[in-house]
């Protein structure tokens, strides 16, 4: 049966992923966006056999890192529907819905988060605003900020100020 | 008599030799020119200046209409010397029960200096010496001391281990030292709490800026040099028009975006959502939330500067 599970995957790779490229996994909802296809998760996994086993993932899934502390793949996503979340209690919620999977074990982010002083807002102080849900800035199977590279440093005040001036204009 | 005069005169005439009415008349042109090289920046300022904006009165005593007419002169100033059409010059007023404060998460920061540019881009701020009213500090972690932090860090990567990153702005301070200080009172405090400088009114002393304990506020050496493309025609008055030669400048919370409603450019930039801001009079807002329920600091506490600016941790 594993030897069937990676030859799905082994051909899913060179045939899917060799034709189209870019391989999103969107996260409104579960899906992996192949250029203009779109495909179910189930419309693969209905053929792949359950694994709850910690492994290295291949095929669609190579490039993932799950880092989460003891978190693998079902301890969120439902193992029967792939395209839901499962909470605790064993009900099933769309990847929209994602906090509520979170708040399962960060209940103090999501007082904060509610309170709107965890996490990222946009829009108006008094008014509309555009609240950032968890999984929007935090990759759910990586979740702390990853490292960036920092905009350049001021420019010393001290000499002359040079007059080509636009090199750091045009971020 | 007559003739003592007469020979008064002829004996002061003989007095002067040809060799002294050289020297004077020498002595008269080189302080003719001296005086000259002296008056030239002010013959050049003439250029910038016109009659209007030098009687121009203080912001404060200036009337409905006569703001019209100075909004519509800096629109077409700005149009002239920056190329832009849409430039739109507003003076948004403090709302009524409300002040503004802003707080700061430390343990969120990754010091990516995204604040530091979007206040530049938002703030018409001189892009020749990458000015902006937001500079963020690297520390080394469990130290506070401002003077011995980094503004210049440029690692290939944040957070760098061991180092926390501290952003500071004016901390629009209740008891505010830049405003005490200045000597023409071109700079105020507004009711919303937002203390503001009157562009056209400062004369450039830089007396505040040596007294604000934050660095908040920094001087224009030169005429802002901005790229058409990238400026911002969202102008207010007191904030961000682009500003003369020879002012001083400052944060002012955004003033020309937060007094109608929205957020501050920096917070809207910030990757991490470390910066929260609100009107801090309304029990329900997130800044009520911070001071209520988180561990809340301000810098420099010991100066009784009372800033609206505080820092926090969870």
């Amino acid at each position: 049966m594993k030897l069937k599970t990676k030859l799905y995957a082994a051909i899913f790779s060179t045939l899917c992923m060799g034709l189209h490229a870019n391989t999103i996994i969107s996260n409104e909802k579960l899906t992996l966006n192949k250029g203009s296809f779109k495909l179910e998760c189930m419309s693969c996994h209905r053929t792949v056999e359950k694994n709850f086993k910690k492994r290295k993932l291949i095929g669609e899934h190579e490039k993932l890192t799950v880092n989460h502390g003891k978190m693998w793949c079902f301890s969120c996503h439902d193992e029967t529907d792939r395209n839901k979340l499962k909470l605790i209690d064993g009900s099933l919620v769309d990847s929209k819905d994602a906090v509520q999977v979170c708040a399962q074990c960060h209940g103090v982010v999501k007082r904060d988060w509610d309170a709107g002083v965890h996490g990222k807002r946009t829009g108006n102080w008094n008014g509309e605003k555009n609240i950032l849900a968890c999984i929007k800035c935090h990759d759910p199977h990586q979740p702390p900020f990853q490292p960036m590279k920092p905009f350049s440093p001021p420019r010393n005040r001290f000499g002359p100020i040079k007059k080509a001036v636009h090199n750091n204009a045009h971020h | 008599m007559c003739e003592d005069k007469e020979n008064k005169v002829d004996k002061a005439f003989e007095s002067v030799t040809r060799r002294d009415f050289i020297k004077g008349v020498s002595g008269a042109l080189a302080s003719t020119a001296a005086l000259g090289a002296a008056m030239t920046p002010a013959l050049d300022m003439g250029k910038d200046l016109s009659w209007d904006e030098f009687y121009q009165q203080h912001y404060q005593e200036l009337t409905v209409e006569q703001k019209e007419k100075i909004f519509k002169r800096i629109e077409q100033k700005v149009k002239t010397d920056y190329g832009v059409d849409n430039a739109n010059v507003q003076d948004p007023l403090p709302q009524l029960g409300v002040e503004f404060a802003y707080a700061l998460n430390l343990s969120k920061c990754i010091g990516c200096r995204g604040c530091e540019k979007a206040c530049s881009k938002e703030n018409n701020s001189d892009r020749a010496s990458g000015m902006s009213n937001i500079r963020v500090l690297e520390l080394d972690k469990g130290s506070i001391n401002l003077e011995k932090s980094s503004q210049s860090y440029n690692p290939e990567t944040v957070p760098q281990e061991g180092k926390y990153y501290m952003p500071i702005q004016c901390h629009q301070c209740q008891n505010a030292p830049c405003v005490k200080v200045c000597p023409v009172q071109a700079t105020w405090q507004e009711k919303d709490g937002i203390v503001v400088v009157d562009y056209n009114w400062c004369i450039g002393c830089r007396y505040c800026e040596a007294a604000c304990p934050y660095y908040a506020r920094r001087f224009n050496f030169t005429t802002p040099e901005i790229p058409a493309e990238e400026i911002n025609p969202d102008m207010g008055y007191l904030s961000n028009r682009p500003r003369p030669k020879g002012v001083v400048e400052k944060c002012t919370f955004c003033l020309h975006r937060t007094r109608n409603g929205k957020y501050p450019a920096c917070l809207e930039a910030c990757p991490t959502g470390s910066r929260k801001f609100g009107n801090i009079l309304d029990p329900e807002s997130e800044i009520n939330y911070i001071i209520k329920n988180k561990r809340v600091f301000v810098l420099k506490e010991e100066l009784n500067t009372q800033p609206r600016f505080y820092y926090f941790f969870d």
